[in-house]
């Protein structure tokens, strides 16, 4: 059992080092409408608005996104998403997102130990404000 | 839903086909390229029959959340 308990701790230490890894250090991205539209279009939405339109409360997700390293041991899938909105976002805006690792935790699975990893990311403007918060469950498994 | 009562027969409801394409189009508008969305060899090699379609795309799929995934605050 102790060995199990270590390997465990081992695991859930490298979980949280990769998801920190891929979060990287809070960043200030440009809301840009090109983006807001391909947003649309992947949703055969129609494109039909003026800058001076709220963007879709949830293309604050593509904001700030890590491409490397991808999480390349075993299997991860979404596990689950929270959201608060608080603030509408335009294009021109600037938005800060913070990401952070709130939680690594072992459950068991049927095919063995599975990991949760939470996190919390905050999406501020450029005045300040708090415009959203989400929050993301990860499973993890396989290794 | 006004004019709908008991023995109304509604329209057939379409779903899909949805397409690699679509998952493609849908990783760059989302910006996240996780290898498990569109490489088939990834998610068989993690155990899966294939690529899973992401959320969002699944859940756009009904009305009240193309509404939220769409629509302003």
């Amino acid at each position: 059992m102790p060995d199990e308990q270590s390997r465990s701790a081992e695991i859930q230490r490298e979980l949280r080092e990769i998801y920190e890894a891929r979060f990287g250090p809070p960043r200030t991205e440009l809301i840009e409408a090109g983006r807001v539209r391909d947003y649309l279009l992947a949703m055969d939405e129609p494109c039909d608005r003026t800058d001076d339109d709220p963007v879709p409360a949830l293309f604050l997700l593509t904001l700030a996104r890590t491409r490397r390293p991808q999480p390349s041991l075993g299997t991860s899938v979404n596990a689950g998403d929270e959201y608060e909105f608080r603030l509408p976002v335009h294009v021109g805006d600037r938005i800060s997102v913070a990401r952070q690792v709130t939680e690594v935790a072992e459950k068991q699975g049927k095919r063995g130990p599975m990991y949760l990893i939470r996190s919390e990311s905050t999406y501020t403007n450029q005045s300040g404000e708090l415009v959203a918060v989400s929050r993301q469950s990860i499973m993890s498994w396989g290794r | 839903m006004s004019g709908v009562r008991t023995g109304h027969r509604l329209p057939p409801l379409t779903k899909g086909p949805v397409t690699r394409q679509m998952l493609v189009e849908w990783c760059a508008a989302e910006n996240d390229y996780y290898h498990l969305h569109f490489d088939e060899r990834v998610a068989e090699a993690m155990g899966m029959p294939g690529t899973p379609i992401q959320a969002m795309i699944e859940n756009r799929r009904t009305e009240v959340n193309r509404r939220a995934q769409a629509l302003a605050f």
